[in-house]
């Protein structure tokens, strides 16, 4: 069953590409985002 | 089960060890919030160190809206929303590789052993009350949470509502910020606030009385491990000479499920409590091969 293994190899590349592409810092950015955004005080 | 209930306060402490927050009343900005947390914890908490991957996943689709306008409480937050608008693909690919690889590694795993708000419903549910079971449809609820909710309207609306809803972030973030308020300036609590307070409420009662309420109806995390347990190479597996279809793993199973129907249930949370209670042994785990038939069929069943 290939499955399994076509799903790990297409999850594998795209973190690396994300994180490749600067996801790693952006994850961060939007973290910002949601902290100050989500906290219902509006 | 007290090997998962250690794992269960490693978890929440791996996720939230930021206690400088007392002293600084500064939310963490390190360079850790750019690695996501594989358990559903809200970076909004100030004890926070890592970025929690639904918030992340939704506010990727957010930012590839055509709509996508900031609803930011801050200006500082309105500057970081214009500066990642410019690469929102990198963090959509980067979080959903994440995502898909956890699911397609471990399953569920994540949600029986360090999930902390998967924790809070374990130890809600020991309160001593009379006890509710869950209608089966209701657990198609974390699909549409994971894929209209999560993705779909964040970027119909270019807004998270996910995370505007979200109780954990009401008991994680919310709360907290509004007893303990940052050093930055926050606007004051409006209606929003204490809907968000309501929907908390009502999840916290609900978890009192039914086995995991949020993780079988709501979570979005839940529901894209879910979808990907049946694909996963940590496999449960029932030996059905063995099984006597006695009942006792559903007693302990801490989302109502027979382990012995299907092995691989997209609801299991791989808590092992089965596995320990089968008086027989017939219940076993590890990382292995998924066949075709544990995917597309019922990998055991109750004896004939």
């Amino acid at each position: 069953m290939r499955a399994p293994y076509v799903l790990l190899v297409v999850f594998v590349l795209m973190l690396i590409t994300g994180l490749l592409l600067g996801g790693f810092g952006k994850v961060f950015v939007h973290g910002i985002v949601i902290c100050l955004d989500c906290i219902g005080l509006i | 089960m007290v090997a998962r209930r250690w794992s269960q306060v490693l978890g929440t402490l791996v996720a939230n060890p930021w206690f400088a927050y007392f002293g600084t009343r500064t939310i963490y900005q390190g360079s850790a919030k750019g690695l996501c947390f594989p358990g559903f914890n809200c970076y909004a908490c100030p004890l926070a160190l890592f970025s929690c991957p639904i918030g992340a996943l939704q506010q990727s689709f957010a930012l590839l809206s055509p709509r996508f306008k900031s609803v930011s409480a801050s200006q500082a937050a309105v500057t970081a929303v214009k500066r990642a608008a410019s690469y929102p693909v990198s963090a959509l690919l980067y979080v959903v590789g994440f995502i898909g690889l956890v699911g397609v590694l471990t399953g569920r795993l994540v949600c029986g052993w360090i999930c902390p708000f998967g924790f809070l419903q374990d130890l809600l549910y020991k309160i001593p009350t009379p006890k509710l079971g869950l209608p089966r449809w209701m657990r198609f609820g974390k699909y549409f949470a994971l894929v209209v909710v999560a993705m779909l309207i964040p970027y119909i609306t270019g807004v998270h509502w996910y995370s505007r809803l979200c109780p954990a972030g009401s008991l994680e973030g919310a709360l907290p910020l509004k007893v303990l308020p940052p050093k930055t300036p926050l606007p004051e609590v409006g209606w929003f606030f204490w809907l968000k307070i309501a929907i908390l409420v009502v999840f916290l009662a609900w978890m009192v009385v039914t086995k995991r309420p949020f993780c079988r109806t709501a979570c979005a995390l839940g529901g894209a491990y879910a979808a990907l347990t049946p694909f996963s190479f940590y496999r449960m597996q029932v030996d059905s000479a063995k099984c006597t279809s006695c009942g006792e793993c559903k007693k302990s199973c801490p989302v109502d499920i027979n382990i012995y129907e299907n092995a691989n249930s997209p609801e299991c949370v791989r808590c092992l409590t089965c596995k320990k209670e089968c008086p027989t042994g017939a219940v076993t785990s590890g990382f292995g091969r998924p066949s075709a038939s544990s995917i597309f069929e019922r990998e055991s069943g109750p004896p004939a």
